[in-house]
């Protein structure tokens, strides 16, 4: 059976209660657990002797994103580099791109790149790369994951033709 | 409206093709937009100037991976320290985490620390597991809805006040 890749995408951020501000006011998350600090037990296992984290958890229409305020050990969180990075950046479904990049906007969030439509194709659908306040990347898109890869399809099969031309 | 939080997660590996068969194997993941060649204007504006990627697409029962090589320019992938990355895991949910484990391992992956439960005693499983790149992904026995319940159930400061 394939697994669910939905239950949630780990963010790590310098202040858990403006980060839980942003994602419920940019993209209408709601706060599932509020953050508190957790230490003992597993939480050594799990990011070393001596670790104390403030969790949270933002529920969405779907998926999740658990955010990570680490008291210890504390390292500054890098701005995302998408050519050096290993986990890039994560997609989020919106039904009007503009509209949701506006709230992205003005909750403190900006945009990497124009909004473009997918092959630069006028009745193709929107998508944009953001950064939250911290530099996470995330991508914005007027489309499901299925509709996405048809979209990439078609591009392709234009693209061929237009070689084989 | 709330957004969906589940289009696809990008991951930067250093063999696509290893990549594909490492979440199919592991996760029963699907190949769904086979490995294109990208460059050009749009991928510059994208990732920098001469930049050339190679990406696809493999789709899960929920959610997505979107697998990206990049051949210029070259990086290794950096370790996935938890408390020093920025974007730190994603997780999966299965019906048995010791056998999708054993999946995992079968497959070129490894477990971070042994199987645990969610708040030290209940009945949900969870694992932190690496790829064969070492991107950090946990599983998990119960979906998000229930792990929140669990969460709640064990810890007072966790309830969420209106």
């Amino acid at each position: 059976m394939s697994a669910r890749l939905d239950h949630h995408v780990a963010l790590r951020t310098a202040d858990i209660d403006a980060a839980t501000r942003f994602w419920t006011q940019a993209l209408a998350g709601t706060v599932a657990t509020p953050p508190a600090l957790r230490s003992g037990g597993y939480f050594d296992q799990l990011f070393g002797p001596g670790a104390q984290v403030k969790i949270s958890y933002i529920s969405f229409a779907a998926g999740a994103i658990e955010l990570f305020e680490f008291a210890e050990p504390r390292a500054d969180v890098p701005r995302s580099s998408q050519t050096e990075d290993g986990m890039m950046h994560f997609g989020v479904t919106v039904p009007d791109v503009p509209a949701a990049l506006a709230r992205v906007e003005a909750a403190g969030g900006r945009r990497r790149l124009p909004v473009n439509r997918v092959g630069g194709r006028d009745e193709a659908p929107r998508f944009v790369y953001c950064e939250d306040p911290e530099g996470h990347v995330f991508e914005l898109m007027e489309m499901t994951r299925d509709e996405t890869v048809e979209q990439i399809l078609t591009t392709l099969a234009l693209l061929d033709e237009a070689e084989e031309r | 409206m709330s957004a969906r939080a589940d289009h696809h997660v990008a991951l930067r590996v250093t063999d696509l093709e290893r990549a594909i068969r490492f979440y199919e194997e592991a996760l029963g993941g699907r190949l769904v937009a086979a490995p294109i060649m990208r460059e050009g204007p749009y991928i510059e504006e994208v990732f920098g100037p001469g930049a050339v990627v190679r990406v696809c697409h493999v789709a899960f029962a929920a959610n997505a991976l979107e697998l990206w090589q990049f051949l210029a320019p070259v990086v290794p992938i950096p370790p996935q320290e938890q408390s020093a990355v920025g974007i730190m895991h994603f997780a999966v949910t299965v019906d048995d985490v010791p056998a999708t484990l054993a999946r995992v391992e079968a497959a070129g992956g490894k477990a971070r620390f042994p199987v645990k439960s969610i708040g030290g005693d209940s009945p949900g499983r969870f694992v932190y597991c690496e790829d064969p790149d070492g991107h950090v992904f946990e599983l998990l026995s119960v979906d998000h809805p229930e792990t929140v319940r669990i969460i709640v159930a064990g810890n007072p400061d966790a309830v969420v006040t209106p």
